[in-house]
């Protein structure tokens, strides 16, 4: 504990290498700016307009979770209705969602730049918003009974349970599926910024839409420049918000639970923004509360009076009347244009390709059960070793958070050009590799968190009684890592469906390279001939794999995990 | 006169679709300035009665009367202390408490005022924005205390409040509640108390309610005449003991 000697010197230490980063970047400055090539000079509005988007997308995935997952969460026949709905829309990739974009937004408005914006935002929003809303459902649902009888025997109801008790209670896992969701959201920003329906294609300003370009070009120079742009961004964002909103949300869970689902803090990290409170965030932050509070109170004052007042019942009526109105309103419309839409892709003859679905669904299939033998082979003992061993954790972690937060579609172009042109194994290969990057992390951090609950006390039993290393693996590690693994292989699986889909169809240097699979197909009737029959076929051979596989699969496992390998506390 | 009439009251659970009865016919009255402790072997279904009363379950059959008036909603005349306290850790003392002025709609300034009564009351003046999880569980316990009593309960409602306690704390925290139920400057008029403890009980209560295993009933209602402060040494205090003992087994 916080000698202050080594705090001083950690101090000191970070400080030097802020100094250093600060006369490096100075350096890289000077140089940028004489040897940057004309392409690149845009990259800072393009950084501007994809954060933009982002931060949009972001809000909008904030508010559709915290109602959906609030409404799940205590309404029983909204529980029956909206979960499995995202069930089947958390396993629909994300270019799944081109048609709806382009069908809905950009015709809406004709074309225009604004509809374009909007298309690309709810794209962007169909990347995050699933698991934030999953994260308040399953923390709503996961309240200690006594403390839900407690709030209710006050007579707590209403936006004042919300505030106190829901809301709350959904705080630890709201943020960490938040960083989640901006991760998921940069990796995907690729195929979010080039909408593209057949030959129509709509490109936005942006680093998403660069990037691609760029190795369209051939550019490395350029693509390397571009990911600097992003991952300074990712680092930065890291430091000044997700690390103090983390460290904050930890006042919200109760002290029961295990730790679970946090991603371990690095030494490297903390000492980092320990020297941003210089800056006096938290100060920022709360400045800013404060001023909501003060717009807040006379909002609060007029909503006591109105609530007070007589007419109340009947307002209340009246405006439960207008919402619903609105929302069945909207409900058919939808279902209208959806039908209309359907009618009208009936209509087509099917496709020939289609015949071959069933089969590309395999090779898919078989190129995901590989990126996943890969992922086990290196997660497990890095997992194992990290959590045991807290010198190599503080050596490892800070690399891996790093590595972990470069979205790997941007990547995509760089391992092509290694692994097709100057190694064995061609598109395959690399079709595998970036399927792996798409699971791989979500499987390591839930088996460093496994490996980490494990009562040191039951470590300690278990070692008193003199047993082998190789029996410690085989009758504590592994059994207690389970739950985790399961955890994780369900997240992970869901991200290699996902990157498959942006895995087996790749441009670069004007040439289209691919390797058969249903990624392939769905991003051919995508890109080339712009089919939505198609596009729909796949959608629908897919989810009905993945939904097969959740229920048949990993729904068991994950009943098993949490029956017999779950440790009590 | 009596405050609280629990009528023959049942309650019943469908379980794996099959139905299980709880609670079956139980009836029993709580006089104002009374202090009633119920016992019962372990899921007879003791918190489901108290929740009952408290309004936030309803039985089977049967009706559970609050100064005559059967119970519908929330029951604002009781507060409930819980066994594993309750609280909200991401909210201070000061907070925690209020929580239930708040929901009443009392203003901030006002509820400050009341709470800090409170907080007083149960010896926390000067942690009140001390943290849940900064406490030690005594003092998390007097947090639920005061949080009960400042919505000034008529029927103070408590489900095995001392059972996660060590004993010397439970002990300090038994003479606090009693010392707190013969107070006149509160509102607070009389105590339900679970527990399974029979001395415990016997120490505290003015009359225990005794009941069997599921389905459970009520076996006996044994008023307990002893003067106040009581003696666990005392020959008398051993023969009450003994008889609900010979109840129970
Ligand atoms: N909402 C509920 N649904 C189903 N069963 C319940 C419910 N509440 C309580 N029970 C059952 O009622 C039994 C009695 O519970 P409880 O009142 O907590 O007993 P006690 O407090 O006496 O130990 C428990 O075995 C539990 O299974
Ligand atoms: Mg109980």
């Amino acid at each position: 504990m916080g000698f202050i000697p080594s705090k001083v010197e950690g101090r000191i230490k970070t400080g030097l290498a802020i100094a250093a980063a600060l006369i490096l970047l100075l350096f890289a400055t000077r140089y940028a700016l004489t040897h940057i090539p004309d392409e690149a000079r845009k990259l800072p509005y393009f950084a501007f307009c994809s954060f933009s988007r982002m931060l949009a997308a972001y809000i909008l995935s904030l508010t559709f979770a915290l109602t959906y997952g609030y409404a799940a969460a205590t309404r029983k026949w909204a529980e029956k209705v909206l979960l499995p709905a995202l069930d089947i829309l958390q396993s629909v990739p994300v270019l799944g969602f081109f048609p709806v974009a382009v069908g809905f937004f950009i015709l809406l408005f004709r074309g225009e730049r604004v509809g374009i914006e909007l298309a690309s935002v709810f794209l962007i929003f169909t990347s995050q918003a699933w698991n934030m809303a999953f994260g308040v459902y399953e923390s709503t649902t996961t309240i200690p009974k006594d403390i839900l009888r407690a709030t209710a025997s006050y007579g707590t109801r209403g936006w004042l349970k919300f505030k106190r008790l829901y809301f709350p209670a959904s705080l630890p896992k709201l943020v960490y599926n938040s960083m989640m969701s901006w991760a998921g959201g940069w990796y995907f920003l690729m195929a979010c910024e080039i909408i593209a329906l057949g030959a129509r294609r709509f490109t936005l300003p942006g680093l998403g839409s660069f990037l691609l370009d760029s190795s369209d070009k051939g550019r490395v120079d350029l693509i390397f420049l571009g990911l600097a742009v992003l991952i300074l961004i990712i680092v930065a964002l890291d430091a000044l918000f997700w690390g103090p909103l983390t460290s904050w949300a930890k006042k919200f869970t109760y002290q029961m639970a295990p730790a679970g689902q946090t991603t371990p803090q690095s030494v490297w990290l903390s000492q980092i923004k320990d020297m941003f409170i210089l800056f006096r965030f938290n100060r920022g932050w709360v400045a800013l509360l404060r001023l909501a509070g003060i717009v807040n109170q006379p909002i609060k004052n007029l909503i006591r009076r109105v609530e007070n007042s007589r007419a109340w019942p009947r307002i209340k009526r009246a405006l439960r009347g207008i919402s619903l109105a609105i929302l069945a309103a909207g409900a058919l419309y939808g279902t209208y244009w959806a039908l209309q839409g359907l009618m009208r892709l009936f209509s087509h003859p099917i496709p020939s390709e289609a015949k071959a679905i069933p089969l590309s669904i395999l090779a898919s299939f078989l190129r995901l059960a590989m990126a996943y033998i890969l992922c086990l082979a290196w997660t497990v003992p890095t997992a194992v070793l990290i959590g045991e061993n807290e010198r190599v954790s503080r050596f490892l972690m800070p690399l891996i958070q790093v590595t972990a937060s470069i979205p790997a579609t941007a990547l995509f172009p760089l391992i092509v050009v290694v692994v097709v042109h100057h190694l064995w194994g061609g598109m395959n290969l690399a079709s595998i590799l970036l399927i792996l990057t798409g699971m791989q992390w979500y499987v390591l951090f839930n088996l460093i968190a496994g490996v980490r609950a494990i009562p040191a006390d039951l470590k300690e039993a278990v070692r008193s009684f003199g047993v082998s290393r190789w029996s410690y693996l085989r009758r504590v590690l592994l059994p207690g890592i389970f739950p985790s693994l399961i955890t994780g292989s369900i997240t992970g699986w869901g991200g290699g469906w996902n990157a498959l889909i942006v895995s087996e169809y790749l441009r670069f240097q004007g040439k289209t390279r691919t390797a058969f699979g249903i990624g392939m197909l769905l991003d051919k009737a995508t890109y080339e001939t712009g089919n939505s029959l198609m596009i729909l076929l796949c959608l629908v051979g897919m989810i009905m794999v993945i939904v097969l596989m959740n229920q048949l699969l990993w729904r068991k496992l994950y009943a098993k995990a949490s029956t017999k390998y779950i440790i009590e506390l | 006169m009596v405050l609280l009439e629990v009528k023959d009251i049942s309650r019943s659970f469908t379980e794996d679709s099959k139905r299980i009865t709880i609670i079956e016919k139980v009836g029993f009255g709580v006089s104002p300035e009374e202090f009633v402790c119920v016992i019962g072997p372990s899921g007879c279904g003791k918190s489901t009665l108290l929740r009952m009363i408290a309004g936030l379950d309803k039985p089977t059959t049967g009706e559970i009367l609050y100064r005559d008036d059967p119970i519908k909603e929330i029951n604002l005349h009781t507060a409930i202390v819980f066994q594993s306290f309750a609280l909200l850790p991401w909210l201070t003392v000061m907070q925690n408490v209020c929580l239930g002025l708040e929901a009443r709609g009392i203003s901030p300034k006002e509820r400050i005022k009341r709470a800090e009564i409170y907080i007083d009351k149960v010896g926390l003046e000067g942690f009140e924005e001390a943290y849940p999880r900064e406490l030690s569980g005594g003092m998390k316990q007097r947090v639920g205390l005061a949080r009960a009593l400042a919505v000034e309960p008529e029927l103070l409602l408590m489900d095995e409040p001392f059972s996660a306690l060590d004993a010397l704390t439970a002990e300090n925290l038994r003479e606090e509640v009693i010392d707190l139920w013969q107070d006149e400057s509160l509102q607070l008029s009389a105590i339900v108390m679970v527990t399974h403890s029979i001395e415990e009980a016997v120490y505290l209560a003015d009359r225990v309610v005794v009941m069997s295993s599921r389905p459970s009933k009520v076996i006996s209602d044994v008023p307990i005449e002893l003067p106040r402060p009581r003696n666990r040494r005392e020959t008398a205090f051993n023969n009450i003991t003994d008889e609900i003992y010979s109840l129970i087994v």
